[in-house]
């Protein structure tokens, strides 16, 4: 009985989001942690008075204390996460393809190491199953029989985040332990202990994990002082009452309560919140102004979103001024990119915000999660550009059709509570994309609800990280991929999807069509990618000065690869080398070498003429990666019709040479003298200084392979011709079984045939905006 | 008392006692349950039925070739090979260790180096512009110095990070104090002239003392397992399956 009920317990927790952990040298066990860092107050190295120096993170890890990724690679903890991301010791994986968490099989190392990183371990029930499971091996075996072999059989659940109401139940019971105590503080101890100011800076943090009917309402917390200026314990989004009492849509407020009364508060206690995978909120996390979503309001809704609502009922406030302040005094930064796709937008799923003529923006084909787009002639018209039948050319998701999970319908509004939820979603779920899922389009949002309230509470810069859940903290390399779940994804076959029965434990073949109920394509894996990193303009490495950048939005985030970015704008026109002195982290607004001016991730001072902002933008390509391509400029606004727009300026620079694609063969891409920096001075001569605006830019590289075309590609030249007409399958004599997904397969009268894809990507970064906003 | 000193009777009266010893340490028969008297009347009968399944289980062989109790049985192996390891050690043996390994513990090595980047975007063959440079350069002439960027004090991980592993690790290698180059990074080609090179700097003991204490303890542990496991080895001849 409790096996299933176990197993479903992870479905709301997984995607969202071993061995014994030596307890650290010297922990106290609970409550306060001993020891601690020697203040370090020298001027490091790298420091250089007026100028910042750029910093590359992951603040998205998780590791075995997760209640997840306990079972899926139980050989890590806080402390392998750091080493591995200092490039010091490499980390420990169970073997390829095994389902034995605990025993180590490979090492991997990271590719370069990280100057600072954040390990956040899923606050419900932290550390729980560690600490229970690990105390014998009597304890391991029965956790890993009953619960975890549980877990990664259900993964067809887990993907869809299906939570059965009585697992809701047991998720309750066992939410509220003491062990997230001890294991915190044993996270607090270690993340001191690693922490080498001036070389590698480790920031506290945990991730509040709420969900309500599968839509993710993310966040992670991150906070700024050492281990005895933090919380004592980490706040779950799950306790006692939540599977009867359901508050999980509506308990933002409790986490932001809560942080203000135990954090900010205190003297010596500071904090920021990262919501993340708004692209799985099914429209919850930024909701629309003016929608009741079909719940009792009380009070009036024009022009603001609903709010906080009485307990334990389906009657809702109107987003308050006070909770759009403090929601914005936290929400301080935003996940753009992760392991389970980008934030920023998706075809077809523009909605009402979208100002560009042609209706779409190529721009937001990357690393779209579900999508709505897969290939077929009832796709939405944005998807015809991108889906043209080409192999060579189309996006992963053109390759869908009617297979897999990852397809999913426009939400028709947005809500909590799973409010937005249709009957029955394409991925079967019920599950769906709303335009506000997507950052640009949320922000403006914001500024929209401004005008109500006075702040806009979405107001978030930009940041990217991974989301591992093997503790492989900073390992987005797109070659070799090994997946971030551990045993879940890291062979090819789980991560490019393969067909499955719903029986297959009871005898049922997926290469039998006849004896193959529900037959699909497992294809969970195939939108996922090795995630992004966090940049950050920063005097020194050091916490204070990490943790202030993402506070400020003097950051960036990129898909994983280590372009730089910087950006300034001013009422005034710019020095015409203002790119070179942004590039050498000259702080030009201090220095007052540029007067009424914002930085990246700053407010504009009021407008002193007629004149729109003058923006610069500069960016620099990875000395390790691929040439640039171009600089996008997107802009947000309201319009003369008190509409929030958002409009798409591609290629506002770009390289004066033309772009190919990388080598079939090998994945080499040409180099073909694209440019290393790219520089974009631009003034808006469309601008209204009586309306709210923000501008961010978007950089692309020239194309370059995604982790599938090296695995279909370059380590196996997988030929889709030789697929079984009869099943879709490789025969086992072709080499190839397991390698399905690399073929976009179709279905003809029970005749099967595929066709080889080459997945090619942009590999990019996002800039904090620079923000406009009305005097008031 | 001759007789006494037999051998053969030594040797009886000895194996008598040690059967005698074994038969006494030897646990109850197989058939034979004790169970602890502090059980409650429901885990009793757990008990029970557990140890009989248990104990059929063994009798049929069950517990031989089982994956999950092979990898049980290693773990527990392991741990016991590990708790040989020592776990006290003074501040000045451990100050002693910490020396020994200054590329994990002390401050990296630093460089002070003139560098000239010739970006991609601004020579349409930057490698062979670096190298024309390069080749104009003389004892006389100092051009390349008068445009080039100075860094001082940097380590091999802050070059890597602003210009790339290929150009790090060339500035690095060098020990000859005149321009080199070029090397080729994702921006372009470089010259570099190497000013001078600081060795790695000791590690600072208070900074550092929780993290090695922490190594330490594995390494220890470590060592112990990899001996232990050595030892052991020794008693087994290995043979090739055919």
């Amino acid at each position: 009985m409790w096996k299933p009920l176990m197993a479903a317990l992870f479905s709301s927790l997984l995607l969202a989001c071993g061995s014994s952990p030596k307890p650290a040298a010297e922990s106290s066990g609970e409550g306060l942690v001993v020891g601690g860092n020697p203040p370090s107050t020298e001027r490091c190295s790298d420091y250089r008075e007026g100028f910042k120096n750029s910093y590359f993170g992951d603040l998205h890890t998780h590791t075995s204390y997760s209640l997840d990724a306990y079972f899926f690679n139980a050989l890590t903890d806080p402390r392998k996460a750091h080493r591995f991301a200092k490039g010091l010791d490499p980390l420990g994986l169970p073997a390829q393809g095994s389902q034995d968490v605990f025993t180590q099989d490979r090492e991997i190392t990271i590719d370069r190491p990280l100057d600072f990183n954040a390990v956040t371990d899923h606050a419900e029930f932290l550390g729980g199953f560690i600490s229970s499971c690990d105390q014998t091996e009597f304890t391991q075996q029965q956790c890993d029989e009953r619960i975890g072999q549980g877990i990664r059989d259900d993964i067809r659940n887990i993907a869809a985040g299906n939570v059965a109401f009585q697992t809701q139940l047991l998720q309750s019971v066992v939410a509220d332990t003491p062990t997230s105590l001890v294991t915190w503080n044993q996270t607090r101890q270690m993340n001191d202990e690693e922490y080498e100011p001036c070389n590698y800076t480790t920031l506290h943090g945990y991730e509040y994990t709420s969900n309500e009917l599968s839509q993710m309402f993310h966040r992670n917390v991150i906070f700024k002082g050492d281990a005895n200026q933090v919380p004592i314990d980490v706040f779950p989004a799950v306790n006692v009452t939540t599977a009867v009492l359901p508050e999980n849509g509506n308990d933002d407020w409790d986490l932001f309560d809560h942080l203000q009364l135990n954090c900010v508060m205190r003297a010596d206690c500071d904090v920021l919140t990262i919501p993340h995978n708004s692209n799985r909120s099914d429209g919850r996390m930024f909701l629309a102004a003016d929608e009741a979503a079909g719940k009792t309001v009380i009070g009036d809704l024009s022009g603001v979103p609903l709010g906080r609502k009485v307990p334990n009922t389906d009657i809702y406030f109107p987003m308050t001024q006070a909770d759009a302040e403090l929601r914005r005094s936290l929400d301080r930064n935003f996940e753009m990119t992760q392991h389970k796709g980008q934030s920023e937008c998706a075809l077809g799923i523009e909605g009402n915000y979208f100002a560009n003529d042609e209706g779409y923006d190529p721009g937001c084909n990357f690393e779209v999660d579900a999508s709505v787009c897969r290939g077929l002639p009832s796709d939405p018209a944005a998807c015809a550009d991108f889906c043209t039948g080409n192999p060579d050319t189309d996006p992963h998701f053109c390759s869908y059709n009617d297979l897999g999970q990852n397809i999913v319908p426009v939400c028709e509004f947005g809500g909590p509570d799973g409010a937005s939820r249709p009957a029955e979603g394409g991925d079967g779920t019920g599950n769906c994309r709303s335009p506000l899922d997507y950052y640009r389009n949320a922000m403006v949002e914001g500024q929209k609800i401004r005008q109500a309230l006075g702040t806009n509470p979405y107001k978030l810069n930009i940041t990217a990280s991974l989301d591992t859940h093997a503790g492989d903290s900073g390992f987005a390399q797109e070659n070799p991929f090994y997946g971030h779940g551990g045993v879940l994804d890291d062979d090819p076959r789980e991560q490019l999807g393969f067909w499955g029965c719903d029986n297959e434990a009871t005898g049922e073949d997926p290469r039998d069509l006849n004896n193959c109920t529900n037959r699909t394509f497992v294809d969970f894996a195939r939108p996922l990618n090795p995630g992004g990193l966090a940049g950050v303009w920063a005097e020194e490495n050091k916490r204070e000065d990490i943790f202030d950048a993402i506070h400020s939005g003097e950051t960036w985030g990129t898909s994983g690869t280590r372009m730089r970015v910087r950006s300034i704008a001013s009422w005034q026109p710019l020095p015409a080398d203002v790119c070179e002195r942004l590039g050498n982290g000259e702080d030009l607004i201090a220095s007052g070498a540029v007067l009424e001016a914002a930085p990246m991730g700053g407010d504009l001072p009021p407008q002193t003429s007629n004149a729109g902002p003058y923006i610069a933008v500069w960016a620099e390509q990875d000395p390790e990666g691929a040439p640039l391509q171009q600089i996008d400029l997107i802009k947000g606004y309201i319009n003369a019709d008190d509409e929030p727009k958002v409009l798409a300026i591609n290629a506002a620079v770009k390289t004066p040479h033309p772009v190919s694609l990388p080598a079939k063969s090998n994945c080499a891409v040409p180099v073909d003298n694209h440019p290393e920096t790219l520089c974009l001075i631009w003034q808006d001569n469309d601008f209204d200084g009586s309306r709210d605006a923000y501008w961010y830019p978007r950089i692309r590289e020239v194309p370059s392979c995604r982790w599938s075309a090296y695995a279909c590609n370059v380590e196996k030249q997988i030929d889709c011709s030789q697929l079984d007409t009869s099943n879709g399958v490789f025969p086992e004599a072709s080499g190839m079984h397991g390698y399905e997904g690399c073929c976009a397969i179709s279905e003809d009268n029970g005749s099967f045939s595929g066709i080889n894809r080459f997945d090619t990507i942009e590999e990019r970064a996002w800039g904090s905006p620079i923000w406009y906003e009305t005097p008031q | 008392m001759k007789w006494f000193k037999e051998p053969l009777l030594q040797f009886l009266l000895l194996g008598a006692f040690i059967f005698v010893f074994y038969r006494w340490q030897q646990p109850p028969p197989v058939n034979q349950i004790s169970v602890p008297a502090s059980l409650d009347a429901a885990a009793r009968e757990q008990f029970i039925n557990e140890t009989v399944l248990i104990r059929e289980a063994q009798k049929l062989g069950l517990d031989k070739n089982d994956s999950i109790i092979n990898r049980q049985l290693q773990q527990k192996m392991r741990a016991l090979l590990e708790a040989a390891a020592t776990d006290q050690i003074s501040d000045a043996e451990l100050a002693a260790w910490i020396d020994r390994q200054p590329e994990r513990y002390g401050q990296a090595p630093r460089v002070d180096v003139m560098q000239r980047l010739f970006r991609r975007s601004q020579h349409p063959n930057s490698y062979q512009a670096a190298q024309q440079a390069l080749a104009a350069t003389n004892n006389t002439s100092n051009a390349l110095e008068t445009e080039a960027e100075t860094l001082l004090n940097v380590s091999q991980r802050e070059l890597r990070r602003r210009y790339g592993e290929s150009f790090a690790i060339a500035v690095f290698a060098e020990q000859d104090k005149a321009w080199h180059g070029p090397v080729n990074s994702g921006l372009g080609s470089h010259l570099f002239k190497v000013i001078q090179h600081h060795t790695a700097a000791a590690a600072n003991f208070d900074e550092v003392k929780q993290r090695a204490l922490t190594d330490w303890r594995a390494a220890q542990e470590t060592e112990a397992f990899i001996q232990g496991l050595a030892e052991r080895r020794k008693a087994y001849s290995i043979i090739n399956d055919e």
